[in-house]
């Protein structure tokens, strides 16, 4: 019984994104020790659950993984610009001679293929440094996952906001057919929906807060997608595809990613506050509550 | 393959800042000098008589505009009072090798302007297919300014024809509007229904960025014919407020450019 008492809450803690949890409690959320985690948690209900508890010591590892090209990019936990008592993440990409240039952090464990899923992440445009890019410059997107050596095909994110000049733009692409290059129809990157919307200018040295709420789907005439953008909705869309069929699903990702760079600055930098999940029931104003900008 | 082409040739060259040279046709640029010019140019739509009126407006200036009025009735239901470029109506999907249409549209709010939370429509393009909403339209909410796009990918008939309910919905706040000021539009548009084709490019108030591109994304319904209105449509309670737009005329064109749909509007010297 003393057992199950003490594993009841870690339990919990893992079902409730299942139920609709408010706030997902296990994926995401801050950091306390930016290192990796000599004793890494396993994908399994049990480790996972340590992540709900508020007195475990999360380790960077334990939360988020990086993508980084090569020496083009760098990811730091720092104070935060606005707020010096609490922290963030920052990215750097210096300007590569060819190729790309990448530094993001994505939260471990969460990909969503269909169904509904709620988002909250912050961004922040340095002021002494953010020279506006003649270069698509990503500052947070919900991937979809491909692996190239399963044969799949490499396809743009779903969801997106781009820095470009002086301002930002919300991405969005979908495809209803195949992901596997070897079926005979299959989808292709230039073949797919794609939409741009201009929706902001760029303010530097304040934050931007976006909270996403998505009923993901590949089915053409379901799914559903509303985007707020420091409190305002920027997009809705109901009855509209906004995917693809991909496995394990969509994953988000925040920092900068630059895939073509001769229009990029030499160096750049963003600051991001932590990623948050949410789940069927959760509402806006949790979410919002969780970002940088809050409720 | 011949479409992409001709949309990748549309994207670099407009990247590239080309002089004006694409072939237009039915494009009408000109002055709208008299009525009889205006009335050999645009139909009027009217819910109520005397709805729309042509000539100079004090608040606008010389040039010569559209004054349309729009006016509850005696029961609840819809108003319109909008105008259209007579003969036109493209259909969606057409052959691959058509170019996209364009069209402007170009409004001013007057200072009598009521701010009220009911939505009314200021421009639309009307795809005329029975208990469809307009696949293009923007929307005007209290002080704010919306883009909504519907369509569906199914047919008209067979076991899952398109319906209104079942057709996609999209919407995008525009800009806070403001009395006493023009706003402009550019629009290109391939009409599809068909999943992964149709393309739609907006410009806003002569600025070079576009507001809003999509490609390969199905913007309209199957056996849609598609009529740009310019002015007012909503569904109207008997007590609610009547209220005036002034609009310029909607112009059309085929596989022009920006610059020129904008050089013909009130906003020509906006900034870039």
């Amino acid at each position: 019984m003393h057992t199950k008492h003490r594993f009841l809450p870690l339990l919990l803690a893992v079902l409730a994104p299942l139920a609709g949890a408010q706030v997902v409690t296990n994926m995401g959320g801050h950091i306390d020790i930016d290192a990796d985690n000599p004793k890494p948690i396993q994908y399994t209900s049990t480790a996972l659950g340590l992540l709900g508890d508020p007195q475990y010591k999360r380790y960077f590892s334990d939360v988020y993984a990086k993508s980084i090209e090569g020496s083009s990019g760098t990811i730091e936990w720092v104070s935060d610009p606005i707020d010096r008592k609490s922290m963030a993440f920052r990215a750097t990409v210096v300007k590569p001679a060819t190729g790309y240039a990448r530094a993001e952090v994505s939260p471990k464990w969460e990909y969503t293929k269909t169904g509904k899923r709620w988002y909250a992440l912050s961004v922040l445009f340095p002021a002494d440094t953010w020279e506006a890019p003649t270069a698509d410059m990503i500052v947070w997107q919900l991937h979809t996952s491909q692996n190239a050596l399963k044969g799949e095909v490499t396809l743009s994110p779903p969801l997106d906001v781009v820095a470009k000049g002086r301002y930002l733009f919300l991405g969005m692409h979908a495809n209803e057919l195949s992901n596997k290059l070897a079926d005979d129809v299959h989808a292709t990157k230039d073949g797919s929906s794609k939409q741009y919307f201009r929706i902001a200018a760029i303010e530097t040295g304040k934050w931007h807060c976006f909270v996403v709420a998505a009923d993901w789907s590949y089915t053409p005439g379901s799914g559903a997608m509303k985007v707020w953008m420091d409190g305002k909705v920027v997009y809705q869309a109901d009855k509209a595809f906004n995917s693809y069929i991909s496995v394990p699903g969509n994953y988000l990702k925040t920092g900068l990613y630059v895939p073509g760079v001769s229009g990029m600055n030499a160096q750049q930098s963003l600051y991001m506050g932590y990623s948050y999940f949410g789940g069927e029931n959760s509402t806006y104003a949790e979410m919002a509550a969780q970002t940088k900008c809050g409720a | 393959m011949k479409q992409q082409y001709r949309v990748s040739l549309l994207l670099a060259a407009s990247a590239l800042c080309l002089p004006a040279q694409a072939a237009v046709s039915n494009a009408n640029y000109g002055p709208v000098n008299t009525l009889a010019d205006f009335n050999s140019k645009f139909s009027s739509r009217v819910s109520a008589p005397g709805s729309v009126r042509f000539g100079p407006n004090t608040e606008t200036g010389v040039r010569n505009v559209a004054t349309v009025v729009l006016k509850p009735g005696t029961v609840a239901g819809p108003a319109f009072a909008d105008i259209a470029p007579i003969n036109e109506a493209v259909p969606a999907n057409r052959p691959v090798d058509a170019v996209p249409r364009w069209y402007t549209f170009s409004f001013f709010l007057p200072a009598d302007w009521p701010v009220t939370a009911d939505p009314v429509t200021l421009a639309h393009i009307d795809a005329h297919v029975p208990g469809q909403a307009a696949p293009w339209a923007l929307v005007a909410t209290g002080t704010k300014l919306e883009l909504k796009i519907s369509a569906n990918h199914r047919a008209a008939g067979g076991d899952d024809p398109a319906s209104a309910d079942n057709s996609l919905t999209r919407s995008y706040p525009v800009d806070t509007l403001i009395k006493g000021k023009w706003y402009c539009f550019a629009v290109a548009a391939d009409w599809r229904s068909e999943l992964r084709k149709g393309l739609t490019r907006i410009w806003y108030n002569n600025q070079n960025e576009a507001l809003y591109e999509a490609f390969n994304t199905y913007n309209t319904y199957a056996g849609a014919r598609h009529v740009p209105r310019l002015g007012l449509s909503a569904s109207l309670t008997p007590g609610a407020a009547a209220r005036t737009l002034i609009v310029d005329f909607p112009r059309v064109a085929d596989g022009d450019w920006p610059q020129n749909m904008f050089n013909a509007s009130p906003c020509k010297d906006y900034p870039k």
